[in-house]
């Protein structure tokens, strides 16, 4: 017994540490929206000496793009509420530092601290739906339906959790199934609708790498998971009750429904621009949940990053944008492994933030990380024979 | 592809930062200069509701003689202007002064897309306040013309025992003019963020030429 704890010390400390921060945002509402820029920022200063890789093109692009929306969008009119529009900026810082420091690695071996976060995370989940039962003493009905987090909503956490297990199955090839099991417990537990979408594509990924046997596993299990989420969050609602697809049915409206129209605003209306309040109020209380005044229509009521970007970018640059990531990524890991990589980010940004997420970015950056760690590891062993 | 390490930018730095510093200062001061010196433009906005009128067949129902999208197109055209409202606001009726007038309205869709919302953007606090209230009586008087053709159209359609229970609204000002508390052009901050971002480049272009024709 004695040694089993002695095996998993760190894994036990990790996981108290974690309640104990899971714990003090539960109880005390902390303003973390910023924290994963934060901590990119403070990144990015700490590995600036060691700064000396060969920088795509692509890093000029998205310099040009962050520069040109946010001098050139057309400024808002004086009576309106300013938006938040750094948010619409960070996808292309983003690409910057991707483009940058994609070569930049760590010093501590990301693979470790990825074995932690896949079995320790569900843990957290668990123990957020217990402080929840302390709280509201729910029943098991209830819990059920209710949305666990660690520390930001769980569509982003998911992102990142899938990336995390992309490092563990696809980079270091760790192909046993008690990771995939508890993959699956964290999308049952965490009841995202964008979180199965980004499992499914990643589980298709899955099936062609494994086994016969595993292959009709993971058959099952994620035919269950549809299933579970299916029936909790009512995806057999029909599509138009939808709040993601009532957003992007509101702003096609607003471009007529036609292509023709939407081509013709080749760089959208700006990143200043508020969503008109004729749109606004076909979205009743949105723009009240998202900034407390339902005259202040921020773009960022419409929630998916797709229709936002669609609305602030237009469409070319909003189509670019995933492929300008899947070009730097692909640079340093292939096109296979890059197109695994961005699957959950390009899927989740159908309904939240996505690539304009700070912990959904940081989830390509690791896995990149991880992936020159792995090479370089590989590379040493070879040297050494 | 380019070759970017923290030895080279501190390599650099240590052999243009004269160039780098005197650059900045000179695109700096121009940007003060700039912010000072140059025309101080105000926005003026109002609000106006489109017209509507009641068909009668084949059931009760409010339309629009003109929907809001049309009515911005038609406003978009720079030759719709009087001659009288370019004069007053741009000093003179040109073909460049009227192009010039069109950019600096902005027109938006409000309400239920049965409103209009025009957004002027002109050099000077009265000069702004006036050709705000010109181009609303434009609107106006555009606005009660389309309508009063509808409802001809609208008479010449309809049974003739209806025709007394047409009901119109006429169009009507939603938002009185407002004027901005003070200029909104030149921004200040994006003037010297963007002197700041010149600044760079020219010190980068000059840096890359001395390299290549010094000695």
């Amino acid at each position: 017994m004695l040694n089993v704890i002695q095996d998993h010390l760190n894994l036990i400390w990790a996981f108290i540490v974690c309640c104990i921060l899971n714990t003090a945002i539960f109880i005390f509402p902390i303003p973390v929206f910023y924290l994963p820029d934060l901590l990119l920022l403070a990144y990015l200063i700490y590995k600036f000496p060691d700064l000396n890789q060969e920088i795509s093109p692509l890093f000029f692009l998205g310099l040009i793009l962050l520069v040109g929306f946010f001098l050139f969008s057309p400024e808002p009119p004086d009576s309106e509420f300013t938006n938040n529009y750094l948010v619409a900026l960070k996808p292309f810082f983003y690409i910057c530092v991707l483009a940058a420091y994609s070569k930049n690695i760590p010093k501590i071996e990301i693979i470790r601290g990825v074995r932690i976060f896949l079995v320790i995370y569900p843990l957290i989940l668990l123990w957020n739906l217990f402080l929840v039962h302390l709280k509201e003493n729910a029943g098991l009905a209830q819990l059920m339906s209710t949305r666990p987090f660690f520390i930001f909503e769980n569509n982003f956490e998911i992102t990142f959790y899938l990336n995390c297990f992309c490092i563990a199955f696809f980079i270091y090839k760790e192909r046993d199934w008690k990771k995939f099991a508890l993959l699956v417990s964290v999308i049952i537990l965490a009841g995202s609708r964008s979180g199965l979408l980004s499992f499914a594509v990643i589980c298709i990924f899955y099936f062609f790498a494994v086994s016969w046997k595993q292959k009709i596993t993971v058959a099952i299990l994620a035919m269950l998971t549809t299933f579970y989420i299916a029936k909790g969050r009512n995806i057999g609602a029909p599509i138009g009750t939808i709040d993601r697809v009532q957003s992007l049915q509101a702003i096609l409206t607003h471009y007529n429904s036609n292509l023709m129209e939407i081509l013709s605003t080749p760089f959208g209306f700006g990143i200043y621009e508020k969503v008109p309040r004729y749109i606004c109020i076909k979205l009743p209380d949105f723009a009240e949940w998202f900034t407390g005044n339902s005259h202040n229509c921020d773009p960022l009521m419409l929630q998916a990053f797709y229709t936002r970007a669609l609305f602030q970018f237009g469409i070319y640059i909003t189509l670019s944008i995933p492929f300008i990531f899947l070009a730097i990524t692909k640079k340093e890991t292939g096109l296979k492994l890059a197109v695994i990589i961005l699957a959950p980010i390009t899927c989740v940004a159908t309904s939240v933030g996505g690539f304009s997420n700070g912990l959904a970015f940081w989830g390509i950056l690791i896995s990149v990380f991880a992936y020159l760690q792995h090479q370089q590891t590989i590379a040493l062993k070879q040297n050494l024979i | 592809m380019m070759k970017i390490s923290y030895r080279s930018i501190t390599l650099w730095w240590h052999r243009f930062w004269k160039i780098a510093i005197g650059v900045e200062i000179i695109c700096l001061f121009s940007a003060v200069i700039y912010i000072a010196i140059s025309p101080k433009i105000y926005e003026a906005d109002f609000t106006i509701r489109l017209p509507k009128i009641q068909k009668l067949s084949p059931k009760i129902e409010w339309t629009l003689p003109i929907s809001g999208l049309d009515f911005m197109r038609l406003v978009q055209n720079p030759l719709i202007f009087p001659g009288e409202l370019i004069a007053n606001c741009m000093g003179e009726d040109t073909n460049f002064n009227r192009k010039k007038f069109t950019n600096s309205t902005r027109i938006s869709l409000a309400n239920n897309a049965d409103a209009i919302r025009f957004t002027l953007r002109i050099g000077g606090k009265e000069q702004a306040l006036l050709c705000a209230n010109l181009l609303q009586n434009m609107v106006i008087s555009d606005l009660d013309g389309i309508l009063e053709k509808a409802i001809i159209a609208l008479k010449l359609n309809t049974n003739p025992m209806l025709v007394d229970s047409i009901v119109s609204e006429r169009p009507a000002l939603l938002m009185s003019i407002r004027l901005s508390d003070n200029y909104i052009k030149p921004d200040p901050l994006k003037t010297i963020i963007f002197a700041f971002i010149l600044g760079l480049l020219f010190t980068a272009f000059g840096s890359i030429l001395k390299e290549k024709y010094s000695a």
